[in-house]
């Protein structure tokens, strides 16, 4: 071996060893806005809609990967980690935006929100679209949660497992 | 959750795996084939080396090396690369289990007045 050839040997692990400790990240970021339909306003007229608002005291978020469910039931709270983000009788209509990670190298997730009331009954629920995974990247743009009430003329609520 | 960066780091392993193997590979061409003294070709009448003078007092001269050029184990820059490429893959390795995701945002001015909630997930 040469010394041009030793030298380039040594340059290219060089490379390699500061391209394996700055790149690769392995997270890809999600950033998911979980609002409520506007139909469900306290002062809509859909009385019945509006008397389902103001009974959500609980807002619990389910991660799926192609249709499997990864993550456990985590209830929304104030990132402070303080208040809880859905309380009755007032839980607002724009719940708010989180934040998520995964290390996943591919796939695509898809968040599910269900509102519950006292009694721990899923009373409306929303989904996002499915958003590919994509490692090293934020996922663009913000993945939207409408929820809706459950039952009525509206598709039933998927099953999801209680937390 | 750190199950699907194997994926990642089979890549970046394979990376540098491949420009090491590259770049070394050379080295090992150069090597000679090494011939046996004691056998005989179809091709060739005479005795071999190893059975000349068998009954006569023998002097072997003791070589440094078997071969033209020492082993590739006595190059310093073999011994180098060896460490280098050791450290990458261990760094590969343990990286991935140590780095955390990115920080959770705390301003709320950046999301458009929206209130922030539960910031989660792997290395987190």
């Amino acid at each position: 071996m040469t010394s041009l050839q030793r030298q380039a040997c040594l340059i290219g692990l060089t490379g390699a060893l500061v391209l394996s400790t700055s790149g690769c990240d392995p997270y890809t970021y999600f950033n998911v806005h979980v609002a409520i339909d506007p139909a469900m306003d306290t002062d809509s007229q859909v009385i019945k809609d509006a008397r389902t608002r103001r009974q959500i005291d609980a807002c619990v978020v389910y991660v799926f990967a192609d249709g499997q469910q990864i993550e456990e039931g985590k209830n929304l709270k104030t990132r402070n980690g303080i208040a809880e983000a859905c309380q009755a009788p007032n839980t607002p209509l724009n719940v708010g935006i989180l934040d998520y990670s995964t290390t996943r190298s591919s796939g695509k997730l898809k968040f599910t929100v269900a509102m519950k009331n006292l009694d721990s009954d899923v009373i409306a629920q929303g989904s996002t679209q499915e958003a590919a995974v994509n490692p090293g990247s934020v996922y663009p743009g913000t993945l939207e949660v409408l929820a809706t009430p459950c039952g009525g003329s509206k598709p039933a609520c998927e099953a999801i497992s209680r937390p | 959750m750190m199950h699907s960066s194997f994926g990642i780091r089979t890549v970046c392993f394979g990376v540098i795996a491949a420009l090491a193997f590259v770049t070394a590979v050379p080295a090992w061409a150069q090597e000679p084939e090494y011939v046996d003294p004691t056998i005989v070709k179809d091709d060739k009448d005479e005795q071999p080396e190893g059975v000349k003078n068998l009954g006569a007092e023998q002097v072997v001269a003791k070589k440094k090396w078997e071969y033209n050029t020492p082993p590739i184990y006595t190059k310093w820059w073999f011994w180098v690369a060896s460490v280098a490429v050791t450290a990458a893959v261990v760094t590969l390795a343990v990286i991935p289990l140590t780095r955390h995701a990115r920080p959770c945002e705390t301003n709320s001015s950046n999301s458009e007045s929206n209130i922030l909630l539960n910031c989660f997930g792997d290395g987190r």
